[in-house]
């Protein structure tokens, strides 16, 4: 599971390490049933509060990507499988943005824009 | 096949010290054994004291086909590996040395097993027969010579050929940056498979053993649960990638090895072939200064440290860990450069 976050980035960290997370299901290297490492461990080994990783760990769980058990950890869940299927519909609409001069932000905009409607 | 650029004459010599060798010496000698059969008591002496005195019997004709199996099996099964794993390149160090270890077994066996029935010969008591003892160092002396020149008659060691893996392309970490990469690294099925049933196996006999004699019995019970603590220690490690550098840490806690970013001089990824490059799996020692966690056959992040040993670790998709571990390491130079 690669993550990489960045204080100086404008996205609210907690936020940052939710789409690592995500990212990395989607690309099929963190798969159903996996366990993420503890929240204080992850902390540690990105330098980063305890707090902001639990955040980013709730997120998910309400997403419903993870399961939080006391005890067990967080588990990724059987959705994990769904997930995967965006792998293959996600380098499509990313290929076309970039024959359109769409960069990442403008296309993240749009994506935005159709969800809420 | 794999062997068509490896020269005939190089893969006869190599399977003449490995295999045919070994297999003549034992079986030679096994055919000497049973010609003696006649001249010799029953029992014969199976075991001696360490004052040389013999201590255990045992019948000749069992004596003699326990060697016979074990002079076959040992250079079988190391000859089996070197050959069926041997490239178009040649042989490496690990493969050679598996190859004149056949050699050596097989000359000590059959050593032993001549030097021990030999004095035995034409003695009515095998009590009355000396010990076995000068034979064996004798052999132990011929052996390591023999092996030692068939050293030279193996083709010489293949340089090692470039198993190294692209490593993928990933944005460089910006200086505020902050990245991990975890993996489970787990230990081959097969392997897994073969240590579950010998640890079953072995736990079984224990337990018969203890049933039929509690009282001296029970030491054979160690063997399993060391084993079995082995297993456990071995089977599952968690490597992480950070700031902090690279930490391989078995899932019981130890062992655990961590090398620190400012330890590192250089990072990769290469393929491994636990039988070829390290001679097994495990916590393997190999040429070159090289020590790894080889669980599985397959991808590897390797770093070379300070001190210019080398450290490796097998594990899924260890390009992307090793690609981290890169970026994170020549940030961590740069920004040191910069400070001094």
């Amino acid at each position: 599971m690669l993550i990489r976050i960045d204080p100086a980035a404008a996205t609210p960290l907690f936020e940052q390490l939710a789409a690592a997370i995500r990212a990395d299901v989607v690309r099929g290297s963190t798969v159903a049933g996996d366990r993420l490492p503890s929240a204080r461990e992850l902390a540690e080994s990105l330098d980063i509060n305890l707090h902001t990783v639990l955040r980013a760990y709730q997120e998910l769980r309400d997403e419903g990507l993870i399961d939080l058990r006391r005890g067990r950890g967080a588990i990724i869940t059987a959705k994990a499988h769904d997930y995967a299927t965006l792998a293959t519909e996600l380098p499509r609409l990313i290929d076309l943005a970039r024959t359109l001069g769409m960069g990442p932000a403008a296309l993240a905009a749009l994506i935005r824009e159709d969800y809420r409607s | 096949m794999t062997r068509t650029a490896l020269s005939r004459a190089a893969w006869i010599r190599t399977a003449v010290v490995a295999l045919v060798g070994p297999l003549l010496v034992s079986l030679v000698a096994a055919a000497i054994l049973l010609t003696w059969l006649p001249d010799l008591p029953d029992p014969v002496a199976a075991h001696w004291a360490s004052d040389g005195r013999p201590d255990g019997f045992a019948s000749p004709a069992l004596v003699i086909g326990l060697f016979g199996v074990l002079g076959v099996l040992v250079p079988v099964l190391l000859g089996g590996i070197v050959l069926s794993t041997l490239r178009s390149a040649g042989p490496s160090a690990t493969q050679k040395l598996l190859a004149v270890v056949s050699v050596w077994v097989a000359i000590v066996l059959a050593g032993a097993a001549l030097g021990s029935l030999g004095l035995q010969r034409g003695v009515a008591d095998a009590a009355a027969a000396g010990g076995p003892l000068p034979a064996l160092a004798a052999t132990a002396a011929i052996a390591t010579a023999v092996a030692a020149g068939c050293w030279f008659i193996l083709p010489p060691t293949a340089p090692q050929s470039d198993r190294s893996l692209e490593l993928p392309e990933q944005p460089a970490l910006t200086p505020t940056e902050r990245a991990a990469w975890r993996a489970v690294a787990t230990l081959g099925r097969g392997m897994l498979a073969t240590l579950v049933a010998v640890v079953v196996g072995l736990a079984i006999v224990a337990v018969i053993v203890v049933v039929i004699a509690p009282a001296e019995g029970w030491p054979v019970t160690i063997v399993p649960l060391a084993l079995l603590l082995l297993l456990l220690s071995t089977a599952v490690w968690r490597v992480r990638v950070d700031a902090r550098g690279l930490s391989v840490r078995s899932a019981l806690g130890w062992p655990a090895y961590r090398i620190a970013l400012d330890d590192i001089v250089e990072v990769g990824a290469v393929t491994v072939q636990p039988l070829v490059d390290f001679g097994g799996w495990g916590l393997r020692h190999a040429p070159g200064r090289r020590f790894g966690v080889v669980l599985a056959e397959g991808s590897a992040i390797e770093v070379e440290r300070r001190n210019g040993r080398r450290f490796l670790v097998t594990v899924t998709d260890a390009e992307t860990g090793a690609a981290l571990l890169r970026a994170l390491h020549d940030r961590s130079s740069t920004t040191s450069l910069r400070h001094d």
